[in-house]
């Protein structure tokens, strides 16, 4: 008896899409509305607040090292999947995407540790606590991202036989797309905490 | 009608609703401003309820597209002579 769940690594001939595509998107709607509930949060309690003060101090070049990181993460995905063959995907590649991604963390926690200890903790206002929500959040979303370039490029999705052609770029294009979304975020993090 | 007619679970639904209605100012009681006019909170809320409503228009319209997305593709194959969507996908 074949035991194989349909449509995993083949997409479905009548709609075109895998079971990935379909539970990444769902996902990522998930995460928008996740997202969406935190800015509309932060639009509500930044207009209504008489004041609105946040000193993120000089940290210009910590921000522009993470979002070089992240970018470059992005470019690492997008060059292991434009360079796939059928079967593989440049694990090299992938490894240097979740490297970045680590990369990423390990500056943000820099940058999170000495806003602390200069006294900028969660409770000193609504501005702060929200900057650490979505900082924080935004840096679970990373981690994640990194651990699953990481397991492809483990697992080496490539080489295991029997896959169909395809299928490999298929998964990257799934971390591709939800590396966007990451991405986005932190374009979004940028615009309400370091430039506004 | 006479009122023993209508059944007992929509005689309660419908009281319910009157009271609703009747009682608008109560029920629709926003708790974060408690209906102040021109506070800063009932000013904030707009735009707060804007950014929500665009989220869910965006996965809205996501949704809508993929169901445009199968009926052009369910269309296709009408026109191709294969069969329609079908359980298996095959």
């Amino acid at each position: 008896m074949n035991s194989s769940i349909p449509f995993v690594e083949d997409p479905r001939s009548d709609t075109g899409v895998t079971n990935g595509a379909v539970g990444i998107a769902l996902f990522l709607a998930s995460e928008l509305m996740f997202f969406g509930a935190l800015v509309a949060s932060y639009t509500l309690l930044r207009i209504s607040a008489p004041a609105w003060a946040i000193h993120l101090g000089s940290q210009t070049a910590e921000v522009i090292a993470a979002t070089l990181l992240l970018l470059a993460a992005s470019a690492s995905i997008s060059l292991a999947i434009k360079g796939s063959s059928a079967h593989s995907m440049n694990a090299w590649l992938l490894s240097g995407a979740a490297l970045l991604a680590a990369a990423f963390l390990v500056v943000k926690c820099r940058d999170v540790t000495m806003l602390w200890q200069s006294g900028l903790v969660p409770s000193t206002s609504t501005a702060a606590g929200l900057f650490y929500a979505f900082t924080g959040l935004h840096a679970l979303h990373v981690a994640g991202g990194g651990l699953w370039a990481l397991f492809l490029a483990v697992a080496k999705v490539s080489g295991r036989a029997g896959r169909p052609p395809g299928s490999t770029k298929r998964r990257g294009k799934l971390l591709l797309a939800y590396w966007t979304f990451v991405d986005l975020v932190w374009v979004l993090i940028l615009g309400l905490f370091y430039l506004s | 009608m006479r009122r023993s007619d209508l059944p007992r679970n929509i005689r309660k639904l419908l009281l319910i609703g009157a009271a609703i209605v009747a009682l608008t100012s109560f029920s629709m009681a926003c708790p974060v401003c408690f209906g102040a006019k021109d506070s800063a909170v009932s000013e904030a809320i707009v735009p707060a309820i804007g950014v929500l409503m665009g989220c869910t228009g965006i996965v809205a319209a996501g949704i809508g597209g993929f169901a445009a997305r199968l009926a052009f593709r369910n269309k296709q194959r009408k026109i191709d002579g294969s069969s329609p969507l079908s359980s298996q996908g095959r």
